[in-house]
């Protein structure tokens, strides 16, 4: 070897630099899932799709395992392929699934954050050409938005029929912000579509031609962005729908009313059923045919005529559908409890203005027009019956005024956060609320508190998969972090995906309130736009693998 | 001419033949009038401003004030000076005589509380005089900040702040009641000591004389006295002045609140709004320089009017040709154009057509192809078919977008990239679409809920604040600069405080709440909240001009607004943008600036203004309707060429008034002709200049300056102002090394695919190419001459390559090219 003199070792070469760039990247690459060839899954048959990403292939170059959040088994397609950046599967529903789904790539070292999918009985097909022959409808595509461009898709329309063109990327986690243009054959734009009042920035374009024949469906990202995924479906009818009630609880199996966006048709009924093990959070589920977003919660859902009067806490489920509508409910509330009232629909049509009165006086008020994210806070006064009225602060009616509002008694304005345990060896790329253990270890954690007034201490408890986990810990009361080894089951088989759950609570006046585990700043470096399924990233991902020496941290204890 | 008063008290008959024309040079009239015909003087200190007008048996007024002669009938009573001014003398009545040959006229006049003697009064005469004098203008003490210490309220509009101004402030040192004529006041606007100002007026001077007197009586402001509501000018608007006859005497006077009205004409300060047209002196006459039309702008205290004077000459060997007309337009501009004796233009060829109604349509010019198919086209009607397809072409929506994104001040800096995109993507759609002009205006001031899913609504975005929102709806919809109201009176025009802030109130409970997506804002309107007059402190009640106070029961005030903005009956909204259309078309508006629409600032053709706007209300707002209206006028169509008879014609629209290209379609226009269009950061490589939602969508980065630079350098405007005063027009030196050796230019006609490149690799002649590339800059063959000039050039160079370069070059320079014409 030839040593370089030190005036030389102080000359970075460029390749030299580049190489090092290289490395470092490298090691820093995470496993990410980024995007995927398809948005849509095949609801009842299998579906091959592409997933691209960084390290979903490790250094033996075995695939990453998918998690799914429905039964399925998965197959990778190319085992012999040593791309790190693509992987083809095949997944098959074991049974059948519908609405938002979601996949996640792990392995026993890290888990990649979750790409979500529409499940669909006719899953998109991949984008034509722009001097293809003219499709015909109904068709459903998926693709990925062009870089500084845009795809024109032929299709065929039919004189007197309409239309309706949708979009489904927001709603699956992609950045885009898509646009719908509809031109005749001879470039004459006939309507276009943006952002909607209920889906966002995933547009909706209805259209009756005159003349039907040859149009171009142009479809963009409005600010050109490009690889931006997404489903675009036309067909006589939308599939985006509302609920009512827009909340449901947690484990509850209850009629809804659906109504589609875009049709003049009146609501249908379904059933709608929550899984007992959900986690609270917005959920996109097919209900009557319609695709529709629903908070999921711990709390009991009431919905307006059903009761005037309810027990706190409690989801209070409404809808305005008359101009200058104002809904009232009431609730009894004890002298001194601390009330919290908040919308959970945020992003709709309805923006809420609420006033709370005790008999003819008002006591609190709040406008979520001033504060979007806020909510109303007050100290029960005196004991007895409290009267809430709600309104659209725009005095709108019509398709997404549904609101769900929670009033609670039993919450505090702390929350809870990851902190940086000194105790626990990171493994290579991992993420606070993406990590991998082995089976049988003791989940070094540390869980800090923004106290926001409350005192007191904090009991700390944690379920992986809905199952309690052991011990529980305690946030003394004059601190505001405490270590906390959480006891990881011993028996896997195989590596596992899991989703550990942390919740605080602390007494106070003879109450037991609930404080939440905030992870949004770690999300927020998964998802640059509002993800539509915060259930899933509400909650740490949990790799647990069976214990193998030489690897883990278990190892790592032993050779301690 | 003279003014000399006679006072003839000791014939018995007080007679005034000072400037009496001969009577070889008097006018035969067939009418006499004078004005007033009574009136009553109340005081020592007032006087009155007698008119007399004359009717030649052509139907011209003629203004005979200084050449009549006056005849009062009682001795000592009152003095008439040659102007027609009177001066009382002692209390009564009497009559008196206005004679011209043989006409004579009569005036009742009686005189009251002459013997006692009249205060200086602070409101009536000290203030008046110090706002004509200037004093209290806006460029001097009339600033906000005053000028040298001394601050007075812009044309005393603010009393109180005067008072303490001229009486207390610097320890009352500006007023020396015990020698009057040491005073400050009196001192500064003489000259007697330094002012910077200058000299105001002399020591003989009505002004001083007031000053004097009232520091003199104590420098005392009035108590009760009546306010004045408003002025009148005689002649009214609209009087038509003949030369050699073009001079004409004003006479104003003040309405007050308990219904007196006094002659304040000596007192009111004057003002012509075209200074080459007419000029007026500080006693009130007008005087006629040259033919067209001149408001006079009389301002009394802080109350303006501002009749229209038109001026008309004959002008030797003109005769009016009788060009038919194409539609009411050319009808309109016609009528001006005979009365003030311009010629109109003939129609511009084929080409100059074809080239001038691309880059006014759709902003870029002719292809080949497009140039053979016009010329193809033999049919009469051709140019009308033309207009109708660039109507309908996507180009024409999405230039004119861009020109609308000017004025609503689309840039990622005040809206947020994606807010760029979605606004610009609305009104790309609305010009598509020919939105309603007034459903276009309500959509935009009416918007609630989110700026995502109501685009218009970043219009609340770019104008992020109570005054910034009215401000640029005002400027917008209204065609008025109000901006100079929020701190005081407006200098130039009618609007005061008090109307500034009656118009916020509109605004002012809009809320824009910020959401967790971006670029987004959350429109809502409180159901309360009030503005507070900051000088008075006390809410102001909702405004609109024209209208006044209006009680709106609905708690968004933008809905009252909006509801009285497009009403038909506004008489400002429509005319507004038929003016901006106008001005877009033809390259300078019937109002101009046309964002600035005052009754000091007339339009060049009044009765076309209406009949556009007519049309455009009547047309259901309909946009496309009155583009193609103009489009298809002789006046649109003439050419640039100027004649005998209208080159001096810069405001009547007799000839097509050339115009430099914009910045986007220069860049658009070179791309056209080299065959490399330049590309843009942020948007596909096929979206032209003439298309960029915003000119801020590209990062700085000093390695690529010479691009970022070029569209600056040629005017594009920033988007910070809603004025359209930002794209700047004027001619600099950058913009001739831009073209001269700058880098876009260079990159175009150096790459090596270029169209010149390309065509001489495909064995092209040096001739056809020429001729071609006359055609894409030009839309015409190159003549003989112009071709044997650029073939010779070629030929004496050895690369020719480099000489095709050279040839496209020099075509890109020419004024031909580089212009609108």
């Amino acid at each position: 070897m030839r040593f370089l003199s030190r005036k030389q070792s102080l000359v970075f070469r460029p390749q030299v630099t580049w190489m090092l760039f290289l490395l470092l990247t490298t090691l820093a690459n995470a496993m990410e899932l980024h995007n995927s060839d398809r948005s849509t899954l095949y609801a009842d048959k299998p579906t091959v799709i592409e997933l691209f990403g960084s390290d979903l292939r490790d250094d033996k170059h075995i695939a990453a395992r998918l998690w799914t959040s429905f039964p399925a088994t998965v197959e990778d397609l190319d085992p012999e392929s040593k791309d790190r950046g693509r992987v083809r599967y095949k997944i098959t529903p074991t049974k059948p699934i519908s609405g938002i789904v979601a996949i996640r790539g792990f392995n026993r070292n890290e888990v990649s954050q979750a790409l979500m999918f529409f499940a669909t009985k006719r899953a998109g097909i991949s984008p034509p050409e722009e001097h293809a022959e003219p499709l015909e409808l109904p068709l459903t595509i998926d693709l990925r938005s062009a870089a500084l461009g845009e795809q024109k898709i032929p299709i065929n329309l039919q004189p007197g029929i309409p239309f309706v063109a949708e979009i489904l990327g927001n709603r699956l986690g992609s950045e885009i912000d898509a646009l719908l243009v509809l031109q005749t054959s001879d470039g004459e734009e006939l309507a276009f579509g943006d952002d909607h009042l209920i889906t966002g920035s995933d547009p909706i374009l209805r259209y009756e031609s005159k003349v039907g024949g040859l149009h171009y469906l142009t479809v963009r990202d409005v600010e050109y962005r490009g690889g931006l995924r997404m489903h675009l479906r036309i067909d006589t009818e939308s599939i985006s729908g509302v609920s009512f009630p827009s909340a449901l609880s947690i484990g509850e199996t209850r009629s809804v009313e659906v109504t589609p966006i875009h049709a003049d048709t009146p609501p249908t009924s379904s059933i709608a059923s929550i899984p007992a093990k959900s986690t609270p959070g917005v959920a996109g589920l097919s209900l009557a045919d319609q695709l529709v977003t629903v908070r999921q919660t711990n709390q009991t859902v009431y919905v307006e005529g059903d009761q005037t009067v309810v027990p706190i806490p409690a989801i209070y489920c409404g809808r305005l559908s008359e101009q200058n509508e104002m809904d009232q409910v009431s609730f009894a509330a004890i002298q001194g409890s601390k009330i919290r009232i908040d919308s959970l629909i945020h992003g709709g049509p309805f923006i809420g203005q609420i006033e709370l009165f005790r008999g003819e006086q008002r006591i609190a008020q709040h406008h979520w027009g001033l504060d979007l994210n806020g909510y109303l806070n007050f100290t029960v006064p005196k004991t007895g019956l409290y009267r809430l009225e709600i309104k659209d602060c725009l005095n709108r009616t019509g398709h997404g005024m549904e609101y769900a509002i929670s009033i609670r008694d039993d919450f505090t304005p702390a929350v809870l956060k990851l902190g940086n345990s000194k105790k626990r060896k990171k493994r290579r790329n991992e993420r606070p609320h993406r990590i991998a253990v082995d089976a049988g270890e003791s989940l070094e954690m540390n869980i800090r508190v923004d106290r926001r007034g409350v005192v007191g201490p904090i009991q700390l408890m944690a379920s992986l998969d809905s199952v309690p986990c052991s011990p529980h810990a305690e946030i003394d009361e004059k601190k505001s972090d405490v270590d906390w080894a959480i006891k990881i089951p011993q028996t896997v088989a195989t590596p596992t995906l899991m989703h550990l759950e942390i919740r605080g609570f602390v007494q106070e006046s003879n109450r037991i309130l609930e404080i939440p585990l905030d992870l949004s700043e770690h999300s927020a470096r998964d998802y640059k736009e509002v993800t539509p399924l915060p259930s899933l990233v509400n909650r740490i991902a949990i790799v647990v693998s069976p214990a193998t020496p030489g690897t883990g941290n278990a190892d790592q204890k032993e050779n301690e | 001419m003279n003014q000399i008063i006679v006072r003839a008290g000791w014939v018995g008959v007080t007679l005034l033949m000072i400037g009496f024309a001969n009577a070889a040079d008097r006018v035969e009239i067939q009418t006499l009038d004078v004005y007033p015909t009574q009136y009553t003087i109340e005081g020592s200190r007032e006087r009155l401003q007698i008119i007399a007008t004359g009717t030649t048996v052509a139907g011209i007024s003629i203004d005979l004030t200084s050449q009549v002669t006056y005849e009062v009938d009682k001795p000592g009573f009152v003095s008439v000076d040659s102007a027609g001014r009177v001066i009382p003398s002692t209390n009564g009545s009497g009559v008196i005589r206005v004679h011209y040959g043989e006409w004579t006229r009569e005036i009742q006049l009686s005189t009251k509380k002459i013997e006692i003697p009249q205060d200086v009064s602070f409101d009536l005469h000290t203030l008046p005089a110090l706002a004509q004098t200037g004093c209290s203008g806006g460029s001097c003490h009339g600033s906000p900040n005053g000028k040298a210490g001394f601050r007075l309220s812009l044309f005393g509009s603010d009393r109180e702040l005067d008072r303490i101004s001229l009486t207390q402030t610097l320890y009352g040192r500006r007023i020396n009641p015990i020698e009057p004529e040491k005073s400050l006041l009196l001192m500064k606007p003489t000259t007697a000591v330094a002012h910077q100002g200058g000299k105001r007026f002399d020591q003989g001077d009505l002004q001083y004389k007031l000053l004097h007197d009232w520091i003199e009586q104590g420098a005392k402001t009035d108590r009760d006295s009546a306010e004045c509501v408003g002025i009148e000018i005689f002649p009214p608007t609209g009087r038509t002045l003949t030369f050699p006859h073009a001079n004409q005497q004003l006479a104003v006077v003040a309405n007050f609140a308990d219904g007196s009205r006094r002659d304040v004409t000596h007192l009111a300060k004057y003002e012509a709004s075209d200074p080459r047209i007419a000029d007026v002196t500080r006693t009130g006459l007008v005087r006629g320089i040259d033919r067209g039309e001149s408001a006079i702008i009389v301002r009394y205290l802080h109350h303006i009017e501002a009749p229209l004077l038109t001026f008309v000459r004959n002008i030797e060997g003109f005769a009016w040709t009788d060009p038919p007309a194409a539609n009411y337009v050319d009808q309109h501009i016609y009528l001006k154009l005979k009365q003030l004796q311009y010629l109109p233009g003939e129609r511009c060829d084929e080409s100059t057509f074809l080239r001038r109604v691309y880059l006014d349509t759709i902003g870029s010019l002719p292809t080949e192809e497009e140039i053979d198919a016009y010329m193809a086209d033999r049919s009469p009607d051709r140019r009308k078919r033309l207009i109708d397809r660039l109507l309908e072409r996507p180009e024409y929506a999405k230039f004119w977008a861009q020109k609308w994104g000017d004025l609503l001040r689309v840039s990622t800096k005040l809206i947020g990239n994606s807010g760029v995109h979605k606004f610009s993507r609305w009104l790309e759609s609305s010009v598509a679409s020919n939105q309603a002009y007034d459903q276009f205006a309500r959509d935009i001031l009416l918007a609630k809920g989110s700026t995502r899913q109501q685009p218009a609504g970043n219009f609340f975005r770019s104008a992020g604040d109570t005054s910034d929102a009215m401000e640029t709806a005002t400027q917008v919809f209204l065609g008025t600069r109000i901006q100079c109201a929020k701190c005081h009176n407006h200098p130039f025009e009618r609007w005061t405080q008090a109307n500034y802030y009656g118009l916020s109130s509109f605004f002012h409970r809009l809320q824009r709440s910020k959401t967790h997506r971006k670029d987004e804002a959350l429109l809502w309107s409180k159901t309360t909240g009030e503005v507070t007059h900051p000088a008075t402190g006390e809410t102001t009640k909702p405004w609109v001009p024209v209208a006044g106070e209006i009680e709106t029961a609905d708690p968004d005030r933008r809905v009252a607004f909006t509801n009285w903005l497009t009403s038909p009956d506004n008489p400002l909204f429509a005319k507004i943008e038929v003016n901006r259309i106008w001005a877009q078309l033809n390259g300078r508006g019937i109002v101009e600036p046309f964002d600035d629409f005052r009754d000091s600032n007339p339009p060049a053709n009044g009765p076309l203004l209406d009949a556009l706007a007519k049309d455009f209300v009547n047309s259901g707002y309909d946009r496309r309707h009155i583009i193609r209206t103009i489009l298809m006028s002789n006046t649109y169509q003439a050419t640039s060429t100027a004649n005998d008879f209208n080159s001096s014609d810069l405001k009547y629209f007799s000839h097509y008034s050339p115009r430099m290209l914009t910045a986007e379609q220069l860049v658009d226009a070179l791309g056209n002709v080299t065959g490399k269009p330049k590309h843009f950061f942020g948007v596909p490589k096929t979206t032209k200049a003439t298309w960029i939602p915003a000119p801020d969508l590209k990062p700085h980065d000093r390695g690529k300056i010479g691009d970022i630079e070029f569209l600056k350098v040629f005017g594009q405007p920033e988007r910070q102002s809603a004025c359209e005063c930002e794209r700047a027009k004027d001619v600099s030196l950058g913009q001739a090394l831009e073209l001269l050796n700058g880098k876009t230019v260079h990159d175009m006609l150096t790459a090596k695919d270029n169209l010149l490149h390309l065509s001489l690799a495909n064995g092209m002649e040096p001739a056809e190419v020429i001729n071609h590339l006359y055609r894409r800059a030009l839309a015409r063959e190159a003549t003989k001459a112009e071709l044997e000039v650029h073939l010779r050039y070629i030929e004496s160079h050895d690369d020719m390559s480099k000489a095709i370069e050279d040839t496209c070059w020099a075509i890109m320079n020419r004024n031909e090219f580089l212009f609108q014409h």
